[in-house]
């Protein structure tokens, strides 16, 4: 047991309080996960390394404040900076025989390992699971694969957009008989990390009940194909493959994007029943055509959508979509703006729910990020650390927890298995 | 064991999706998932696709998906009959997972204050579009209308165009992954301290959370990003890939267009990324796939350590022979619907296995749990059948 | 053909007695059909003589002292008929019978097994003579089966049919509905069952026997109880007043002696409304009553809670009240109170009948209209033997002599030939 005393975080009463996790994810998935466990109260130690940092640091597509990449440009990532919070940072070269030897040190002292590498990575430095439970029989090993550990493609790499378009979504996403674009939302990331979360949480409670350690291998690709449970069923059912119908739906009518005034503007409204058109058709004074049969029913509504979206675009053409989106709701409609990200700031819902929590990263300064789609009325999730520069907690984590003498921590700095720096080579993207 | 969740009893109410795709992980898992649907049935039931097109509400597509493995009770909660039979079965339950309205508990007595009186350990996640308070709490909403709100619509389409949701519901779906973490998560406290607690999940505020990078780049420097000209992916014999080329492989990608013999771009990474992504190899990147099929230009990517993928439709995923040889698809017979092929579970667990049991019929259970999660006798079951709360 | 009623053209022999077949009768007269009630002399329809004392101002006798035609049982069940009195077990009464069954659509009967055999006019024999006769015979168990012989009435077949058995308060052994509700359910099925076969013949020239079960009949109206036995295997107990899914369900007193109203409360909303209509909105929060169970296991302190609010009123006007609060009420009325009924007054429920031999009687109606026609008693109950002339020679073209000569012959007359007992003639056999 460690003395809470010196520990950088404070996680008595949160529901995870005790658990430490060990995260080597990269890019989005894997350190999503580990976000998670972190908000819930977990001591996730994110560990990075000077030639592998988590590659958000250094291809960072320009995201630093204000724009400059300033002097810790690596500590500067937007992206890393919004979704590693309240974790702890810390670096091991992983390539070495000796840092692998302390990773494994920590494994003994730890409840669960999170990676999202390519299923060769962990094999090739022996800590998959098999390795890995030797040194601790109840560990919990979460792989957030690209496609699980098995089958002729469990070695290929993937990004979410990649996955969309593997799982189907991609296909079905796009303007009505054309091409679909190649998407670029990302949605597999977020979903896999929610998914390996969940997960963990429910190996915890396994191992609560065998007194085992267990592996977790995940296919984000099958998760996402998990989404459309519906079209799956369909081609079996009807042979039927789901084709791109742009913003409408099978069951609703009208139900499209209209433009707004401004630039790039649009708000979506969806009508799911005879009483929602006729409440549409009274807000945009257009009550002749409640009971017009092109418009009465339904089907009629379906059949003759293109007229209705004229329609309805002559209404919206002139307003504004935040506006239109409020005078839509208040007629019990369903409806809403296209939100840009300044929209998304600036909304008064999002503010009134504390949506926004407070950060000030070292190197980055106070900003303002999301907080989480689920909160606990009595234990309440937040963001208590900011994230952490690479290699913060070094320190804490090698002296405090692995109990290391000066002179061994001394040691590491100089070899170089430890830092606070990218190498040379990282930080020109070469990974 | 069988699942990791075994021996927890989840009751779910409400209608749609997230509550139903969380308590549907939970229920793979090993839970006893319970589903309270009201007399005429969930509204999922009605929506299809159907068999043959032909509307039945114990054979959509959509239902039979969401509801593996569960326990279907009706059960009326327009009435304090009903109300109380739900507070009787949550008693001896676990946790309440639910997607009605805001509001609608409060008004019926089973909110989580309610139902947590006698229960201290009680774990209840309430699934709605825009959380349980704040100034949109009681506005409507659906798939499209949310992945507008939430910013992420914005980013999908052609700059000159309307922008364009998703195909399906995958925004909602995702909602139940982020209530089953949610949950769980609370359900840890619960099982390990006795505290139990109301998880209020916001599905508007789960796609706030899901953003890559437009909102740190407003955060970071006011850049507003919006959809860019649509780019398609690329055509080969028989279909269409495509590349998400990093600057650590950019090489590695152009020996794959060009041939091992070809020299490394002596740019750095960035610009010459972005030359490719602007066009400059398109001629030779078109000479190189038309002459493959997607499955082999998808497998000469990868091998070359180039994230590749093809535009895959259903077809195309159930032929998938890395989702075959994982055998992540599934046949489930049902009794109504027949025996048809599921999605399975994206993950295995060492030591435990998913469950895959068929959707209820509407009502199938409702003797069997009431029997066995209340002290009713036989003649106060049949008075509440008689009366049409059950 | 604004006027022309739905059975016109059609003829039935009516040899129904007492009151299953009468009453199929009586629905068939009064859509139009032409309905011969063919009783005899010696053998008239029993309720003529049985009368239990149902006579206009209690007088027997009345102006001419033919008490067979003004008993009130058989005056209220045979309107818009006619009467043939005709001796059937006269060689010459069964040929006049099947001479007629040759010019009838249809023949109804309600003897006991064999009757009509032992006459010579079973089916087999109609069936020969006029091949698209329909005939029904409403059975006190059917035509075959092992106790297809036994006699009865309608309140042996409550007990068979079961329903005695669900009827009664749930601590009581015996119980009787009290009517003979076998009776009138075989007669309106047998009304239908006749229609039915009616169109079947229309359709293939073929006539038809109905053999129809009171017994079977009757058990239907407990279908509930039976299928409840036969999907569950239990026997559902006898639970009084009680009616599955309404808590509570039960008479309540009210004011004046022996005056009732039965109340029904078949969700909570209602209980609520009740409540409300006591004006105690407080009992409405108690959560002891508030669902079914809890109204269930305090049943005993709802009907008290309940029946000590319903004793303040009269009846009738705490029918009103609840009613008005959408709440499932009726009070339980005698005879006199539905002939005051101001809304069965309203409906024409009650016709006059200028009667033969009773002078101006009221009697039921129907329970429907037709939109088109009016649909009713058309005619009083006719005399014993009335038509005989009208029907003989009509129908049979039989001059009035020798119509006379078949009265001198005892085979037709108006007039019951009573035994010294008071009881009705057997012939010798």
């Amino acid at each position: 047991m460690t003395d809470r005393t010196t520990q950088p975080d404070d996680t008595s009463g949160l529901p995870l309080d005790g658990i430490r996790v060990l995260d080597l994810g990269m890019f989005w998935a894997g350190p999503f996960a580990g976000k998670w466990l972190a908000d819930g109260g977990a001591q996730v130690i994110k560990i990075e390394s000077g030639s592998h940092p988590d590659n958000l640091r250094i291809l960072a597509r320009g995201v630093y404040p204000n724009g400059e990449p300033g002097e810790r440009s690596w500590n500067r990532s937007g992206m890393i900076n919004e979704r590693n919070r309240n974790k702890l940072g810390i670096t091991i070269e992983m390539g070495t025989t000796e840092g692998r030897e302390i990773f494994r040190r920590l494994v003994a002292i730890s409840d669960v390992v999170i990676e999202n590498f390519s299923n060769r990575v962990m094999k090739k430095w022996e800590l998959d699971y098999d390795h890995l439970s030797k040194i601790n029989p109840e560990i919990i090993l979460a792989s957030v694969y690209s496609q699980g550990s098995t089958g002729p493609e469990s070695g290929y790499v993937s990004f979410g957009g990649t996955l969309e378009q593997l799982a189907g979504i991609t296909y079905i996403t796009g303007y009505a008989n054309e091409m679909p674009g190649v998407l670029t939302v990302q949605l597999p990331d977020p979903a896999g990390g929610a998914m390996a979360t969940g997960l963990i949480l429910s190996a915890l409670r396994q191992r609560r009940l065998t007194g085992k350690g267990l592996h977790i291998d995940l296919s984000q690709r099958e998760n996402v194909v998990g989404l459309l449970g519906a079209q799956v069923l369909d081609f079996g059912m009807n042979e039927r493959i789901t084709e791109r119908i742009g913003n409408r739906d099978p069951h609703m009518a009208p139900h499209g994007c209209y433009r707004c005034s401004g630039e790039d503007a649009w708000v979506t409204l969806a009508i799911s029943s005879d009483d929602e058109w006729a409440a549409l058709a009274h807000l945009i004074g257009q009550e002749s055509l409640i009971h017009d049969d092109r418009f009465a029913t339904v089907g009629a509504r379906h059949r003759n959508h293109d007229e209705l979206d004229s329609i309805i675009s002559d209404w919206t053409k002139d307003r504004g979509k935040i506006d239109t989106m409020h005078q839509l709701q208040d007629a019990g409609i369903a409806a809403g703006a296209v939100y840009t990200a300044a929209d998304l700031y600036a909304d008064p819902h999002l503010e009134a729910r504390s949506f926004w929590e407070a950060t000030d990263e070292p190197d980055a300064g106070p900003h303002r990020f999301p907080g989480r789609p689920g909160q606990l009325s009595k234990t309440p999730l937040g963001t208590r650390l900011p994230t952490p520069t690479l290699g913060q907690h070094n320190e804490y984590v090698f002296r405090e927890l692995l109990g290391m003498t000066d002179d061994e921590y001394t040691a590491l700095e100089t070899s170089g298995l430890i830092t606070t720096e990218p190498t040379e080579a990282a930080q020109k993207g070469r990974l | 064991m069988s699942g990791p969740l075994d021996g927890l009893t989840i009751v779910e109410g409400g209608h749609g999706i997230p509550a139903a795709y969380c308590t549907q992980i939970m229920g793979v898992l090993g839970a006893n998932v319970i589903k309270i649907e009201p007399p005429e049935g969930d509204e999922t039931r009605r929506l299809g696709p159907f068999p043959n097109d032909a509307p039945d509400r114990e054979s959509s597509a959509l239902f039979l998906y969401l509801n593996r493995n569960k326990r279907s009770v009706t059960l009326d909660l327009d009435t304090p009959s009903g109300q109380d039979l739900f507070r009787s079965i949550v008693k001896r339950a676990d946790a309440v997972v639910e997607n009605f309205a805001p509001g609608y508990c409060d008004q019926r007595n089973i909110s989580y204050a309610a139902l947590s009186d006698e229960h201290d350990s009680l774990v209840m996640s309430s699934i709605t579009p825009f959380g349980q308070n704040g100034p949109y709490r009681d506005w409507h909403a659906t798939e499209m209308t949310l992945f507008a709100i939430g910013g992420l619509m914005n980013i999908v389409g052609d700059i000159n165009r309307e922008p364009l949701k998703f195909g399906g519901s995958p925004a909602l779906h995702v909602a139940g992954i982020n209530s089953f973490t949610a949950t769980m998560l609370a359900m840890h406290l619960a099982e390990t301290a006795g505290i139990g607690q109301h998880v209020d999940v916001s599905v508007l505020e789960g796609l706030g959370a899901s953003h890559f990078q437009d909102l740190v780049d407003y955060e970071y420097h006011r850049t507003v990003i919006r959809r860019g000209d649509m780019r398609t992916p690329i055509p080969t014999s028989d279909g269409f890939i495509s590349f998400q080329v990093q600057a650590h492989v950019y090489n590695d990608f152009r020996r794959l267009i060009l041939g091992p013999d070809a020299a490394d771009d002596d740019r750095d990474a960035a610009s010459a990324i972005q030359a490719q992504q602007s066009g400059e190899m398109d001629l030779e990147i078109l000479t190189w796939s038309l002459e493959k099929t997607k499955l082999e230009a998808y497998r000469l990517g990868q091998e070359a350590h180039v994230p590749a993928a093809y535009l895959a439709d259903m077809s195309d995923i159930m032929a998938s022979p890395q989702l075959q040889a994982r055998e992540f698809f599934v046949e489930i017979e049902h009794p109504k619907a027949g025996t048809l092929t599921y999605p399975g579970f994206p993950a295995k667990l060492t030591g435990s296995d998913c469950r895959f049991e068929p959707a209820p019929l509407l009502g199938q259970h409702t003797h069997e749990v009431i029997s066995e999660f209340t002290d009713l006798s036989a003649a106060e079951i049949g008075e509440l059948q008689a009366a049409g709360v059950l | 053909m604004a006027n022309r009623l739905p059975l016109e053209g059609i003829r039935i022999l009516d040899m129904g007695q007492f009151w299953a077949a009468p009453n199929a009768g009586r629905a068939w007269a009064d859509a139009g059909a032409e309905v011969i009630k063919v009783e005899s002399c010696r053998r008239p329809d029993p309720l003529r003589i049985q009368a239990r004392k149902i006579y206009p101002d209690n007088d027997p006798g009345g102006e001419h002292g033919d008490h067979w035609n003004r008993s009130g049982m058989v005056n209220e069940r045979n309107r818009s008929k006619l009467s043939l009195a005709l001796d059937l077990s006269h060689p010459k009464g069964r040929d006049l019978f099947i001479e007629l069954a040759k010019q009838s659509d249809a023949v109804s009967q309600n003897y006991s097994l064999g009757v009509m055999d032992r006459l010579g006019i079973g089916w087999d024999v109609l069936h020969k003579a006029n091949p698209k006769l329909v005939m029904v015979s409403i059975m006190s168990q059917g035509l075959t089966g092992p106790e297809s012989s036994y006699v009865s009435y309608g309140q042996n077949l409550e007990q068979l049919g079961g329903i005695s058995y669900t009827s009664g308060y749930p601590d009581d052994e015996k119980s009787s509905v009290g009517f003979a509700l076998p009776d009138p359910i075989g007669g309106a099925t047998a009304a239908f069952a006749l229609i039915a076969a009616l169109r079947h013949r229309e359709e293939t020239g073929e006539g038809l026997h109905i053999d129809l079960s009171q017994r079977e009949a009757a058990t239907l109206i407990i279908g509930d109880a039976i299928v409840e036995y036969s999907l569950t295997g239990q026997v559902p107990p006898r639970i009084g007043n009680h009616e599955p899914g309404s808590n509570p369900s039960e008479c309540y007193p009210c004011e004046g002696e022996d005056e009732w109203i039965a109340i029904s409360i078949s969700n909570d909303a209602e209980w609520l409304r009740l409540c409300e209509a006591m004006e105690r909105v407080n009992l409405g929060s108690d959560n002891r009553f508030a669902t079914i169970v809890g109204r269930m296991r305090n049943r005993d302190a709802v009907d008290e809670l309940i029946g000590e609010w319903t004793a303040r009123f009269e009846k009738m006007e705490l029918f009103k009240l609840l009613q008005s609060h959408h709440i499932t009420a009726g009070a339980i009325t005698n005879p006199r109170e539905l002939f005051q009924d101001p809304h069965l007054r309203e409906r024409g429920f009650w016709e006059q009948v200028e009667d033969y031999s009773c002078g101006t009687q009221e009697y039921y109606g129907r329970p429907m209209h037709l939109s088109e026609n009016p649909y009713g008693t058309r005619t009083p109950t006719p005399k014993l033997g009335q038509h005989n002339y009208e029907i003989l020679g009509g129908l049979l073209s039989l001059s009035n002599s020798e119509i006379d000569q078949l009265t001198n012959e005892g085979v037709i007359g108006t007039e019951p030939i009573l035994t010294a007992e008071g009881g009705m003639a057997r012939r010798a056999s």
